[in-house]
């Protein structure tokens, strides 16, 4: 259990409770206080203690709840209306998105705050794409192969457009080369030069090894071929001697081979030597030989790229050396070993053949990818505007993919694979703040490109320093000219700025969204535009009137404030699709506020099991609450407890005890550890309120101990600190507490009671519980009077305030409140420095004051034993 | 001689139950002669076995107390010890008969290898006549013109064997027309059926280069070979028969991707050097014998 503290703190004081004595304008000189309208119980002091204040009358049934009438909104149906596609009510946002739009400095990247589902990304993307058709169109970019340092691909810039033709244009001439150099090859004049060669070479080679084999035989020894080389074997006959034979022969013959097999090793060592270098020759012959029968055709078939592309030095540099490079490399225009092998011969495609991988182009972007507009004529017009929806790593930066070979991962350059910064950049980039930040290196990737303004492409391996044996490129980086947006929740937000010393610096510009709008005429009238836009969007039945009026009353409600309407059109859209649901259950053609109405019961019917189990507890009394009567030092306090998106009120009883003591209050909460911070400090605001009003010049001997009855979870906030002042204020005066209210509200030192967030939950909340028992007419609830204008309740709550069967006050402070939930006067400090008489203060003030003095005789007296 | 030896050929008898036989040796098998072996296993619907020949000559070398090896660059000689030649040949075998398996299973074609220690020819006529005797016989390495006298020792004496399959160090094609040297008419039939199983296998055109030995023999040959076919192309060859260059050089420029001849003949005269065979012939021959 906890209680929720809303955000809007500030103290909201009622005109009415800086008057005094009036009560419906009519001035009162005493004493019988009770609240307006209810019966006296008898128990209230009748002294006079002039002058006093009486508490605020209760709120009435239209105090409660902000009921927009149909016929204001001067339509009979959603469809009669035109839809809205932006944002409404969000100008500093908007004005603050167009300026870091405008600015094109690099660290002026933009930080959209705001709740989730509120429709603000696709009303950003809207402003974004009419901001990018005014900008130019990006240049493309490509990564081709590095003819001098194979592992870093080069990266060339383009003109918007060019790069698919580029990348065509060499296969085109790829494509012509795999028809003209086999032709050349195997053309007669190629075919006879390169014989020559290879007979010259091979000429060379065979015939001094003829000649040494001929020369061995006729000395009688044998050449014969090792797995590794050659040897050489005394022979008998045309075979070899075996070792025994041989060592029968005469020595002197023994030797004579001996010597014969060592000269001809020497020799046939001295041809062999010769391979390489001639090999060499006949490589570097074959070489000019190629170049010169295939240059011409290489510089043919690349020409028209190269006059297509003269205006751009660095791809008609990259031409060229792909032209120089295919020279070397003729071979691959040849059948390879695996397709004349093939059972089943299949030209393979250009672009797939792995051969001609190194001359291909791998287009990272170009006009029309990512999001480009492209016009219809073809021309490429506007900056990109690029969403990515799961920005990993990978999917920022780019990857280098590999594929296995031979148990290998290998990589090459048209393995890249660009990333949203590649399609983004010349325009901008939409991403998620919190996505970013729970993949691993994204956000740091993301910065580190901003920073550097450029695309640096790199293994999440590489960045992270670890030891890798998988082949990797280091492409060259790509600049970067990016607006990056991001959308996150408030909290990244701050969290970002106070702990990231890179943040602030390169997302200047904040885009605040509000979670909700001002309510007014105008506002009322655009949302039920948001919601035509919704009906038209999922094709839904048009909303009559009161079934517009009933969904804004469930914004004020989801706002949790009758005076602004929800922006969160994720919910908005999802309660109407739901009352569409329902109009089409009841068959109806439109749907209407029943159906709206429906839906919210619904949705909450379909979350509340365990306010149900809650309830129970109450009104099986296995969780103790008194909701009639009177107790000293007793009273029902309110709590909120949220699960998942649905959050309900339930009562609590908290009690208080008092006795002399040694100027402590015991929170038993915060004792048993079960206190939040928040709870804590309410707990010595309350110390501080009571030492302030009572105790200015006697000790406060108080010891109180105070505690939340059958409660077994944490609880914080401050939202009961005015409860259990009023719990310690009764238990001091000892004056019973009417138990058939409940409070809420926090308070100062100064005893004012300032606001508290889930008002509404919490007063329905002890409704429920309320009607479950038998609603009696002297049940009610006290909420600061500052959350009057956050009042949006059920219907039924309200129709229940409307016959009187149930009561709200808005009580602005503590003397207020203790009034209310006692009918006895607070009293005020009469021109004496007295309370009046009877007053719960004056009574407060003696009990006090009574504490202190049997402190100090208990304290003279314990001296005194002590002394003796 | 060719004569004394009892040969019936593959295409003759029962067609399918011919074997091939892939003679692999201390060098690594050439890519050629191991897919031309492969095409005729295809077009006879039979099997290939290598055999892996450990020269028994190589082993009685290695006995010698002296015996020594010139590494392949010339730049080394070592001891040849009985051990390590083995396990060189071992070594050898193994990787020769991974790349055969590797490219017979890629032509589906069922494989078994087997390593044989003897002396090469000894060694070759054991296996065929195994199995023969309508095994064709492949050199796994390219032939030079110093293996003529072993290769013509194989030729005159091999037993169970129809034929020769031989790459020459020029070979690098086997795609292309297959071509016949038509010298006579006596072994004209079965080097049209040899050529026909390969052509259809390979989806080839036929050639017959007729060189008769007498230029009046020309036009009795052309019509023994076409018989009313339209389907194979003649060439005249008869003006190169006794210049070898010059014969090699016309046979070229028919761009065979197979060389069907006969055993004796004018491509591998008995009595001459070897050399225009060996660095002119881009095809695998077929020697018919």
């Amino acid at each position: 259990m906890f209680f929720k503290r809303g955000s809007k703190t500030e103290p909201d004081l009622p005109a009415q409770a800086k008057q005094p004595l009036t009560s419906g304008g009519q001035a009162l000189a005493s004493v019988t206080v009770r609240p307006a309208g209810k019966a006296d119980p008898g128990t209230v002091q009748t002294e006079s203690v002039d002058p006093i204040r009486l508490p605020p009358p209760a709120l009435t049934f239209d105090e409660l709840r902000r009921v927009v009438d149909p016929a204001t909104l001067k339509f009979a149906t959603t469809a009669e209306l035109e839809p809205i596609t932006g944002l409404i009510g969000q100008d500093r946002a908007l004005a603050a998105l167009e300026f870091g739009m405008d600015m094109r400095a690099h660290d002026y990247n933009i930080f959209v705050l705001g709740p989730p589902a509120s429709g603000k990304r696709t009303a950003i993307k809207a402003q974004l794409a009419v901001h990018a058709k005014t900008e130019r169109a990006p240049d493309d970019w490509v990564y081709v192969y590095n003819f001098d340092e194979p592992n870093r691909p080069k990266a060339l810039r383009l003109p918007p457009g060019r790069a698919r033709p580029f990348a065509k244009g060499m296969i085109a001439a790829l494509d012509e080369l795999r028809a003209v150099v086999p032709s050349i090859l195997e053309g007669d004049d190629y075919q006879s030069r390169r014989r020559a060669i290879e007979a010259r070479f091979q000429s060379g080679q065979e015939e001094a090894l003829e000649a040494l084999d001929t020369r061995a035989k006729a000395q009688g020894i044998a050449v014969l071929r090792t797995p590794q080389g050659f040897a050489f074997a005394p022979m008998l006959d045309g075979t070899v001697i075996k070792p025994e034979s041989f060592a029968g022969l005469p020595p002197d013959m023994q030797i004579e081979k001996r010597r014969q097999m060592e000269a001809l090793e020497r020799e046939l060592a001295e041809v062999l030597s010769q391979v390489p270098k001639a090999d060499k020759v006949r490589r570097g012959q074959l070489q000019a030989l190629n170049e010169d029968v295939a240059k011409r055709a290489i510089v043919g078939a690349l020409d028209d790229l190269v006059a297509a592309f003269a205006g751009l030095p660095q791809v008609v540099t990259y031409i060229e050396a792909a032209s120089a490079d295919l020279v070397h490399n003729l071979a691959i225009f040849t059948t390879s070993e695996e397709e004349s092998n093939a059972p089943i011969k299949v030209s393979v495609e250009t672009a797939r053949d792995p051969r001609y991988r190194r001359y291909l182009v791998n287009v990272m972007v170009a006009a029309g990818d990512g999001g480009t507009p492209t016009a219809g004529t073809g021309a490429v017009t506007g900056a990109p505007v690029v969403e990515e929806i799961n920005p990993v790593y990978a999917n920022l930066i780019g990857r280098i993919e590999h594929v296995a070979q031979n148990g290998n991962l290998v990589t090459d350059f048209l393995l890249m694979k660009p990333g949203a910064l590649h399609r983004a950049n010349g325009g901008a980039l939409l991403i998620d703040a919190r996505k970013v930040l729970l993949s691993p290196y994204a956000y740091e990737a993301l910065k580190r490109a901003l920073k550097s303004r450029e695309i640096r492409m790199e293994q999440p391996s590489e960045i992270a320093g670890a030891l890798t044996t998988v082949q990797s490129l280091d492409p060259e980086p790509i600049p970067l000219d990016v607006k990056v947006i991001m959308i996150g929740e408030r909290e990244i937000y701050y969290t970002l700025a106070q702990n990231d010393p890179d943040f602030l610096g390169l997302f200047k510009v904040q885009a605040d969204f509000d979670d909700a709008i001002v309510r007014n005429d105008d506002t009322d009238t655009a949302y039920a535009r948001i919601i035509a836009s919704i009906v038209r969007e999922h094709k839904l039945k048009a909303l009559d009137a009161s079934g517009v009026a009933r969904v804004i009353e469930e914004g004020a409600r989801m706002a949790d404030d009758r005076e602004k309407l929800s922006i969160s059109i994720g919910r908005i859209s999802d309660l109407v699709r739901e009352a569409n649901y329902w109009a089409t259950k009841a068959k109806r053609t439109v749907t209407t506020r029943e159906d709206v109405a429906r839906a919210v019961r619904a949705e909450i019917q379909r979350s509340d099991r365990m306010r149900d189990r809650a309830q129970e507890t109450i009104d099986r009394g296995v969780v103790l609450v008194d909701l009639a009567g009177e107790k000293v030092g007793q009273i029902n306090g309110l709590a909120v407890l949220q699960l998942g998106n649905f959050s309900f009120g339930r009562p609590s009883r908290i009690t208080a005890r008092v006795r002399m003591g040694a100027g402590r209050i015991t929170d038993i909460e915060r004792e048993a550890k079960l206190a939040g911070p928040l709870h804590t400090k309410g707990m010595m605001i309350l110390w501080g309120f009571l030492a302030g009003r009572y105790a200015q010049d006697v000790p406060l001997a108080l010891a109180a101990s105070l505690v939340f009855e059958q409660s077994y979870g944490g609880v914080d906030g401050d939202s009961a600190s005015s409860t259990e002042l009023y719990a310690l204020l009764s238990a001091l005066s000892e004056v019973p507490i009417k138990q058939g209210f409940a409070v809420t509200g926090s308070v100062n030192q100064w005893g004012e009671v300032q606001a508290i967030g889930g008002v509404n939950e919490k007063i329905e909340g002890f409704f429920d519980v309320c009607r479950a028992k038998g609603l009696t007419g002297e049940q009610g609830v006290l909420v600061p009077r500052s959350n009057v204008q956050h009042l949006m309740l059920r219907e039924d709550v309200v129709d229940a305030v409307a016959v009187g069967k149930f009561s709200v006050h808005g009580v602005s402070s503590i003397d207020h409140g203790i009034e209310l939930l006692t009918g006895v006067a607070a009293g005020a400090r009469g021109a004496d420095g007295q309370y009046p008489t009877g007053s719960i203060n004056a009574r407060v003030e003696a009990r006090l004051r009574g504490f202190a003095e049997r402190a100090r005789v208990y304290a003279i007296s314990s001296n005194a034993g002590e002394t003796s | 001689m060719i004569a004394q030896v009892d040969v019936v050929h593959v295409a003759e008898a029962g067609e399918n139950r011919g074997r091939v036989v892939l003679r692999l040796g201390s060098a690594a098998p050439d890519r050629f002669a191991v897919a031309a072996a492969l095409v005729i296993a295809r077009a006879y619907q039979a099997e290939l076995e290598s055999v892996f020949i450990e020269d028994q000559q190589l082993i009685d070398l290695c006995s010698h107390p002296e015996a020594a090896e010139i590494s392949l660059n010339g730049r080394e000689r070592r001891r040849l010890s009985p051990v390590t030649l083995m396990r060189q040949l071992s070594y050898a075998a193994r990787q020769a008969e991974r790349r055969v398996a590797e490219m017979a299973q890629r032509a589906e074609i069922t494989y078994r290898a087997r390593t044989m220690r003897d002396e090469p020819t000894h060694a070759l006529n054991r296996v065929c006549a195994e199995a023969g005797p309508w095994n064709v016989v492949v050199f796994g390495d390219p032939v030079r013109a110093r293996d003529r006298p072993a290769v013509q020792r194989l030729l005159d004496e091999m037993v169970g064997a129809t034929g020769l399959l031989l790459v020459g160090t020029a070979v690098r094609r086997i795609q292309g027309p297959v071509t016949l040297l038509v010298e006579d008419v006596d072994r004209l039939p079965l080097m049209l059926r040899v050529a026909e199983r390969i052509a259809l296998e390979s989806n080839a055109p036929i050639i017959a280069a007729l060189a008769a030995s007498a230029e009046d023999l020309t036009a009795t040959l052309a019509e023994q070979v076409s018989g009313g076919r339209t389907d194979i192309q003649l060439v005249s060859l008869a003006k190169s028969r006794g210049h070898s260059g010059a014969l090699f050089e016309a046979l070229r420029r028919q761009r065979p991707g197979f060389l069907i001849g006969q055993a004796g003949g004018i491509l591998l005269p008995a009595d001459q050097g070897w050399q225009d065979f060996a660095r002119a012939l881009e095809c695998p021959l077929f020697v018919i014998r």
